[in-house]
Formats: C-alpha cells, structure tokens, sequence
C-alpha cells in the first residue's frame, strides 16, 4: 500500500509507548520493509474516533492533536492506507479480578474461599459480558465495516508478578495456584477470542516468555516502564502496568509474525520479494542476513539497543 | 354504617382507581424497613413497585455487576429477596424455610435433562441447567444460607398466595413449584403424585412457618396477598374456571383467617381490586390471566396510599450493602418497565404448551 512496505496501523493507549520505543531504538530484520503508524492516546480517547467514509476521523481537537502527535502528523486514519490494523489495549485486558473476583465457581472453590458462587455456565456470562463492548471490539468492528485487512486485537499488558505480594491480591488464595490460574486465563482467553472473532479481528497474546504466571507479566518487563509521557528510559522506573521497550520489542516481533501469518506471508516473503531492490538502494550497506537462513521473529529477541534518534528525544521531552 | 360497609356506596358507585377505604395497615410499613418478597408471579411486580418508590427490598443473593438486568433476571436474580424464584404453594414457603435452617441439600431434589443438571425446587433459576449435581448442590447450599440471613434480618415479609395445587414426591414429601417433566425431570406416578393442599394444610402450614422464622426473627411482620392470576391449567378433574375459584377461594380464606389470628399478619387485598366485578375484567390482559399494567398500578396505588413512600432524607437512608445499592439504582433507572406480563417470570405458563 505504502511504496511497497507492509504498512501497519497501530492504534492504542498509553501502552503504545512500549512497542513504540522498540521501534525506534531498535533494530528489526523487518525494519525497511515494514512501516509502522501510530495512533495514540491516554486510557480510552480513541472512543472519540469516528468513521467517516474510509477514515477514523476525531471528534474533538484535543484527540487529533494527539494522532497527529503520535503519528507523526496525521490528524486522521485513513483505512485505505494500511495494510493491517492492530489495536492495543484500548480496554483488552485481562485483569486479575477476572480471573477471581467476588464471584467464583465451583471450580474456584477448590483453591479457596469464593465469596458468592455462581453456576459455570453464570460466571462465563459474567465474563463474556465484562469483556464485551469495549473500545478495542468497537474500533475492530468499524475498521472491518469497511476494509477486510487484518486486524489483530493486542491486551494491554498484564499486571506486574509483584502485585501477588501486595494488597489486595495477596489475599487472593486463587492466584497462587498456576494450574487454577492456567484454568482461569484460557478460559477468558476462548471469551475474548470468540468476541473478536465476531469483529473479525484475531487476538495476539503477550509472548509467552514475558508471562511470569497466566494473567502476570514478569517483574524484569515493568523496570523502565514506558508511557506516552514518558518515553526516557529510566531503569527504576515501574508502575506495576506499563512496560519497557524489551516488553514492547518481543510484542513488535509476535505481532510482525502473527500478521505475517494472517496476511498469507505478505510481511515476510515481501522482504524476501524486494531484497534485490533493497540492497540497490544506499541503505544496502545496513542490510539484514537473509532472512531465510533466520529463526521466527516471534522466537528471536530483536537486536541490541540503538541510541535513540533526535526525535525520539523530541518525542520523550515532549517537543515536537 | 359508613359507606364502605355497603354495596351500593361501597363498590357500585365506587371505582377502583379512587377507592378510598378499602385497605387499613394493620401496620406501619417505614421505608428503612427492610422488606423481603416471596410467592407467585404477581409478587414480582409488587417487588418492583416498591423498590421504585424508595423502599428498602432486600436482595440477598445480588447479580454479578457486569451481567445486564435481562441476563440477571434469566439466571433468577434481583427477582425476589432470594434467587428462589416462584413460591406457589405455602408448603414451599415452609418446606424452603425448614431447608434454609438445616441448610441441607439433596440430590434427589436435582432434575437431569439432556445432560444438563437442574434444582427441582428452583428449576427456572439456571435457563441451561448446572454442569453437574455438585454444582446444582453446592449453589443450593449457599442459597440457603442467603434465605436464612434473610429470614433473620427481614423486618417485614410481603408474601404472594398463588396455588394450592401442587406436585410432590411420595416418598420424601418435598413439594415442587413444577410439574416434573415440564422444565425437567421425569413424571413418575410411582414417585410423584398430585395434591392439591386444602384450608387446613394451608393455614397451618403458614403458621408453622411463622413460628420457624420467629425463632430467629421474634418481630418480623408479614403482609399477605392472594395472586389474581388464574391457574394456567389445572390437575384436578374440575374445569380449569371451577379450580382457579376453588384455589382462589381457599387461598384468600387463609389469608383473611392469619392476618384476623395474628396481630404481625397483615392482608392486602389486591385479590379484589383485579379479580372482583367491581373492576369489570377491566385489569386483565386479553387473556383473562394475567394482569395488565395499569391493575398493577391501581392495586399499589392503595398499598401507597397507606404505606406512603417519603422523600428520602438523609439520616433515613436506609443500611443496604453495595449489592442492593446497585439493585435500587438498577431499579430507579428501570423505572416502570417491569409491569408487562413479559417481564414476569412464570413457570406455569409452561403449561400453556400442553394445552390441546
């Protein structure tokens, strides 16, 4: 679509900042034949898209001064523009309190006291209905209404591991038991599925070697948490929910392969399509190995950091 | 005599809408009174009728937050003070209060239908069934200890007379609000047999539940209410008109004999404002069944006028948890939309299926 990049729009939260720090600090096999734009907001402004034609238009002037922000100018999302769609968080998230709550199971009994039992078939209601009609189902199906490109539904990351040692989820008898929690998680995991599955969008899944516990992200992910706001790394910085630019960089690298998959290998057989036109270009002296002598981008950690460039100082002291 | 004593003054040239004199509270009902409701289908929209004008109706068993007011209703929430659904007959009241106090559960009161696993005392609570019989007995076993809280803490109980026609198991004697085989279960006449309760059992049975929960709560008061709506169908040998009178009649014999007995048993009668001549049918739906809205509006219009809800006043707030606090804003922004027999949830209509 985009001068022959596969070119993904991104649209999320403060989460964005993570994978967004991964892209421009870091090296990706895929970097000149991707391109990626963000479309970024604090918590749920995004709600404030609304699509007119073939676009996601703003409603209000504060939201496009962030998309134009974040995406480097744009005060709009054209569809047509992209090859694929990501969304992420957006109000995709899995909670701890969905996993055990006030209401509990049969089930849940066997790992502790449950303060009101509900029938199974009761709490998967519960649930279906906790994670329906959220933003990111919303933005989903109106992207779908008008283009059939993928769209890959990402969580906003799970809570720090250290939560389970700090109230209130220390109490949670629950959560310290894995197998209980590996119950609890795929079973949000098939309701979120299925509702994306009736946007037409997929859902991508926190790599598996960020996961600490299903539904916890490992403690080494939140130091040098990164927002919007704040995109200088500081290494002792953690919040318990935002991530570093390691975290973002291994979901940079799921989403690059999960797209690949949905689109037919249109991510990366393209570069393996242009590598001809890509080494006659003066960028060839900073070409990759040939990637098909490379392991999965999902499996491989993307490359050592690089300083960050210029504007990505201008972006962290918020100037632009 | 003042004209309410007779025909003429009383109810010829009376109209049901402006009716003055037709109900005294025994009573005082306070809005910070803690009310929990009971009985057949028409109770559910005296339930409502209360919670829209501020009275504290009590809500043990409170819905999850995220399901939607529908999906709570089909699982059995917020219909009543329990998720026990219907009460028809006064055996069940007590057979449920006798539970509630035991809180023992058995398996023989679990249906089995298609694989799916229902409570044969409640069998409308659960619309696809419990996965398994521990399931079903082990959400029976917290219901039951929500019902005993609630018997304990209620300050006036509102009760629906329904039926006093009844299925029931010869061997253990549990009475069941459904005819086994309609939502699920087998009809075995080796097993089940119908009775059909007469005065005596009635009332006795009534006041040996009083003296159950009067044990644990020595000045609750209760408030009875005969259910206009006629049987649906009957398993008696008479016409379904004779055994509806017949029902009606003994239900309403009861009723008038408790609240004359005892000095807590109050009766309201909105037996006869929808069922009487005096209304001309006037209150009932198409069907000749089921209560129209506006009966529903008519007969609270007198509860309130004795019972008068009062503009909320700080200090008067009454002590509802976080659960019942969602359930009366539920309620407030609902608004009148339950008054529709659509919105009622009644397990007898079942039958409807069956007629010919």
């Amino acid at each position: 679509v985009t001068g022959g990049r596969f070119s993904i729009c991104v649209l999320g939260s403060s989460h964005v900042a993570a994978v967004v720090a991964a892209w421009r600090r870091r090296t990706f096999r895929l970097q000149k034949q991707v391109s990626l734009t963000f479309f970024a907001a604090p918590n749920l402004s995004l709600d404030e898209l609304e699509l007119e034609g073939r676009s996601l238009v703003p409603r209000s002037d504060d939201l496009r001064g962030k998309i134009a922000y974040t995406s480097g100018g744009k005060e709009r999302v054209d569809i047509d523009d992209y090859d694929a769609f990501v969304t992420l968080g957006l109000g995709f998230s899995i909670a701890p309190r969905d996993l055990t709550g006030e209401y509990g199971t049969v089930e849940h009994l066997a790992s502790g006291p449950v303060q009101r039992l509900v029938s199974r078939v009761c709490y998967e209601e519960m649930l279906m209905a906790t994670f329906g009609n959220r933003l990111y189902l919303n933005l989903a199906g109106t992207i779908r209404s008008v283009t059939s490109a993928p769209i890959l539904a990402v969580p906003k990351p799970f809570k720090s591991e250290t939560a389970l040692d700090e109230p209130p989820l220390r109490e949670k008898t629950h959560l310290r038991d894995p197998a209980f929690l590996e119950r609890q998680f795929a079973i949000c995991a098939r309701m979120t599925e299925q509702l994306c599955a009736t946007r037409g969008a997929q859902v991508l899944w926190p790599p598996a070697e960020t996961m600490a516990l299903p539904g916890f992200t490992k403690r080494e992910f939140t130091m040098g948490a990164l927002r919007l706001t704040r995109l200088k790394h500081d290494p002792s910085h953690a919040d318990g929910k935002h991530m570093n630019e390691d975290y973002g960089c291994l979901v940079l690298n799921a989403i690059f392969a999960k797209l690949d998959e949905m689109s037919d290998g249109q991510v990366i057989k393209r570069r393996r399509r242009e590598r001809p036109e890509a080494a006659a270009t003066p960028d060839a002296a900073t070409a990759q190995p040939d990637p098909s002598v490379l392991p999965s981008p999902r499996v491989r950690p993307c490359e050592a950091p690089t300083p960050p460039p210029a504007s990505m100082a201008c972006a962290a002291s918020g100037r632009r | 005599l003042p004209p309410e004593r007779f025909w003429r003054s009383g109810v010829s040239e009376s109209h049901p809408l402006t009716v003055e004199n037709l109900y005294r509270k025994k009573f005082a009902v306070a809005q910070s009174d803690k009310i929990a409701t009971a009985g057949s289908c028409f109770a559910q929209h005296v339930s409502n009728h209360l919670r829209q004008n501020g009275f504290t109706v009590m809500d043990a068993e409170p819905p999850p937050p995220a399901l939607s007011e529908e999906s709570a209703r089909s699982f059995g929430y917020s219909i009543y003070s329990a998720r026990y659904g219907n009460i028809y007959t006064v055996r069940q009241l007590l057979q449920l209060a006798r539970d509630a106090q035991s809180g023992a559960a058995d398996a023989s009161d679990v249906w089995e239908k298609d694989g799916r696993y229902y409570d044969a005392l409640r069998p409308n609570i659960e619309p696809q069934g419990f996965d398994s019989v521990e399931e079903a007995l082990a959400l029976r076993r917290q219901h039951l200890a929500s019902v005993r809280d609630m018997f304990a803490q209620m300050d006036v109980f509102i009760f629906t007379l329904g039926l006093t026609e009844a299925w029931v198991d010869k061997r253990s004697g549990r009475v069941y609000p459904t005819a086994p085989g309609t939502i699920a279960g087998d009809y075995d006449p080796g097993i089940h047999e119908f009775h059909n309760f007469g005065f005596n059992e009635i009332y006795d049975d009534f006041v040996e539940f009083f003296r159950l929960v009067r044990a644990s709560n020595p000045n609750f008061r209760t408030i009875l209410t005969v259910s206009p709506v006629a049987l649906t169908a009957t398993a008696s040998d008479d016409h379904v008109l004779l055994a509806t009178t017949y029902s009606k009649s003994l239900l309403r014999g009861v009723a008038g004999a408790l609240s004359k007995k005892f000095r807590r048993i109050d009766y309201f009668p909105s037996y006869e404002v929808i069922a009487s001549p005096w209304s001309r049918g006037f209150f009932y739906e198409s069907n000749m069944r089921s209560v129209s809205p506006a009966g529903v509006a008519a007969v609270m219009r007198i509860f309130f006028d004795q019972h008068t809800p009062q503009p909320k006043q700080k200090e008067e707030a009454p002590a509802l948890n976080p659960a019942e606090r969602r359930a009366a804003k539920r309620e407030a922004r609902r608004g009148g939309k339950r008054d529709s027999e659509e919105s009622v949830v009644c397990e007898d209509l079942l039958l409807e299926t069956f007629a010919p």
